[in-house]
């Protein structure tokens, strides 16, 4: 459940009731969406289940991208439906995929560049102080805002920045990244979806990511990871569902397939067999 | 390894050294960011030190401040207003025209239509305000670049004031009551001047202390980042457009209310130094954002500039050139020292 006004919380949760133990989390059917003559999303199945990392991949214009935006409200399918949990949703906008519990890092990171770390990690959730001063004068609580975010980034060992004054423009690639991601880990109680985390940074501060997913996974949130980068994909992945010509083909547990196999499944190079696809 | 750890240390942590300063508060940042926040204040001490130096008998006088302040309390209002836009990434062109817009409805519904004076003003600053509105309509739904729409306002704007008032200045009929609106003085201090202080802390409270400044800002950063945050960006957009339009509505009352009359020609020519004292503001306190007290400063120091300027007996052409001068050389040394603090 997410509770508004509640900062992040580093430790652990548990959202799972034991009945649910075994429903995935996160279910979407025939999702379709058009843009013009063009089909971005041909009928895609998606499934999340609880403590896994699903890896997504596909060549370019495989509707990865569309898909990713379908489950974190940023598009609205044409048709199709989503569950979370069990209960059908319908997202109109970002913000009813948060409301969900469902919070998405953005491949063109969504960060506003000349604000601080605390304001960058609270935007569009602000803490505001107690009483008449926060719902009268809505006043901020900035201070609760900076110790939380202190603690969270320590927390994901991302401590390593050196003030957290300082603007995000003045951050590296990396860092910027790492606030993304630790945004989601922050807020995001069901599902952490993430669109091409590492694609624009280098060996040393990919590892950091790719630690931080598994961090978030340890933490009992399941991870989509949507990656061009095999070598990420197969080393943090649980399952890998690979999507092409804007339908998903197959979708296997990492373990049983090796690496040129998905890439000759992703490119159309081999066809799926029956043993490609299950939920 | 005989190397000494000190000699090796600098080399190896790969860090510049920057000189940086102590903040009240605990927090340090680099002395050139520092340098630059403060350079536009310091300027301005100068200037008040230098003119009081050369003309003790006429400059530093309490009547003189009261002059200055009162002069620029219409644009420092004017100028808070054009900051909402400015922040969200968005050009108005059209608050000085509005402005004048407000000067003529609150002296000519007065002066002409009888209307009671209270009447006016609410009249006054709910059409400016729409007029705000109907920019922002344009630009979030429409999707028209501001610069565009605003200029079009503008211009439609100075032609319904011209048609209203057939060219002519309302002088009779002005009620009494308006004038002690822009004359009046509150503990010896001038109304308008009042009137800019309590505006300037609603608009830096907000934008400094509430969510919705934050998504301000956040809109001018990053529009797609703010939209994917949650952040209402049609309507914060829309909201500023119009929050820009009644604060020149606001500044347009008041000034009627200094001048007694309501002269169709006083609006449009407070444009370039509303945005020179935006700009020039957004050099100072926060420097590369647009902020209130940098707004302010910027107001007063051009102000005492030019009027210090006028009373050691410089030319009437200096004000001009002074005050140009000023905003280019304030932004070129800002971006400068922001340069080596970054």
């Amino acid at each position: 459940m997410i509770s508004p006004g509640r900062g992040p919380v580093p430790a652990a949760k548990t959202v799972t009731a034991p009945d649910q133990g075994s429903l995935p989390v996160l279910v979407a059917r025939g999702l379709t969406k058009r843009y013009g003559h063009v089909t971005a999303l041909d009928g895609t199945d998606l499934t999340l289940r609880r403590d896994e990392v699903l890896a997504v991949i596909g060549d370019n214009g495989a509707g990865k991208s569309t898909l990713i935006k379908c489950l974190s409200g940023a598009v609205v399918p044409d048709e199709g439906t989503i569950e979370v949990d069990g209960r059908r949703v319908a997202f109109r906008g970002p913000l009813d995929a948060r409301a969900a519990g469902i919070e998405t890092v953005y491949q063109h990171l969504a960060i506003a560049p000349a604000r601080d770390i605390a304001a960058n990690l609270y935007l569009g959730r602000e803490l505001r102080r107690k009483g008449f001063a926060g719902w009268g004068l809505r006043l901020l609580d900035r201070k609760a805002m900076r110790a939380n975010t202190r603690e969270l980034l320590d927390s994901l060992g991302l401590l390593t920045i050196q003030s957290l004054d300082q603007a995000a423009e003045t951050l590296s690639g990396g860092q910027r990244q790492g606030i993304a991601v630790a945004r989601a880990a922050a807020f995001g109680s069901r599902v952490v979806i993430m669109d091409e985390p590492t694609a624009a940074l280098g060996v040393k501060e990919s590892r950091k990511v790719l630690d931080l997913i598994l961090e978030i996974k340890n933490r009992g949130i399941p991870v989509i990871l949507i990656s061009h980068d095999m070598p990420h994909v197969f080393e943090v992945a649980d399952r890998i569902h690979i999507q092409r010509l804007g339908r998903r083909i197959a979708c296997v547990p990492t373990a049983d397939i090796t690496m040129p196999e998905a890439v000759a499944l992703m490119t159309g190079a081999s066809q799926p067999g029956p043993g490609h696809t299950q939920d | 390894m005989t190397a000494p750890a000190d000699q090796l240390a600098p080399a190896a942590s790969g860090v510049r050294e920057v000189r940086s300063v102590r903040l009240p508060g605990g927090r340090r940042e680099p002395l050139a960011l520092f340098m630059a926040r403060v350079a536009l204040p310091l300027l301005l001490l100068v200037l008040l030190v230098v003119f009081s130096l050369l003309r003790p008998a006429t400059f530093f006088t309490l009547d003189n401040l009261g002059t200055v302040l009162t002069l620029q309390a219409v644009l420092g209002v004017l100028a808070l207003g054009l900051l909402l836009p400015l922040i969200v990434g968005e050009l108005d062109l059209s608050v000085a025209a509005n402005l004048g817009l407000g000067v003529i409805l609150v002296t000519g519904l007065t002066s002409q239509q009888r209307l009671p004076l209270v009447v006016a003003i609410v009249v006054a600053a709910v059409v400016c305000t729409l007029v705000g509105v109907v920019n922002g309509l344009l630009v979030t739904k429409v999707g028209i670049n501001s610069f565009i729409v605003t200029i079009g306002m503008s211009t439609v704007i100075g032609g319904l004031v011209s048609a209203y008032t057939q060219g002519n200045v309302f002088y009779d009929g002005i009620p009494p009551a308006l004038v002690t609106i822009g004359q009046g003085r509150l503990l010896g201090v001038p109304l308008p001047v009042v009137y800019a202080v309590v505006l300037a802390i609603v608009v830096w409270y907000v934008l400094s202390h509430t969510p919705v400044g934050r998504y301000l800002y956040a809109i001018g950063g990053s529009r797609e980042a703010a939209r994917l945050s949650g952040v209402p960006v049609r309507g914060l957009t829309l909201a500023a457009f119009a929050g820009a339009g009644l604060l020149a509505g606001v500044a347009g009352i008041v000034q009627a209310g200094i001048l007694g009359s309501g002269n169709p020609t006083v609006g449009p020519p407070l444009l370039l130094p509303a945005y020179a004292a935006a700009f020039l503001g957004a050099t100072a306190i926060q420097p590369g954002v647009f902020n209130v007290w940098g707004t302010i400063i910027a107001v007063v120091t051009i102000q005492v500039g030019t009027t210090g300027l006028a009373l050691v007996g410089a030319p009437f052409w200096i004000e001009p050139v002074f005050t140009g001068l000023a905003l280019i050389l304030a932004v070129a040394t800002a971006r400068y020292l922001r340069g080596e603090a970054l």
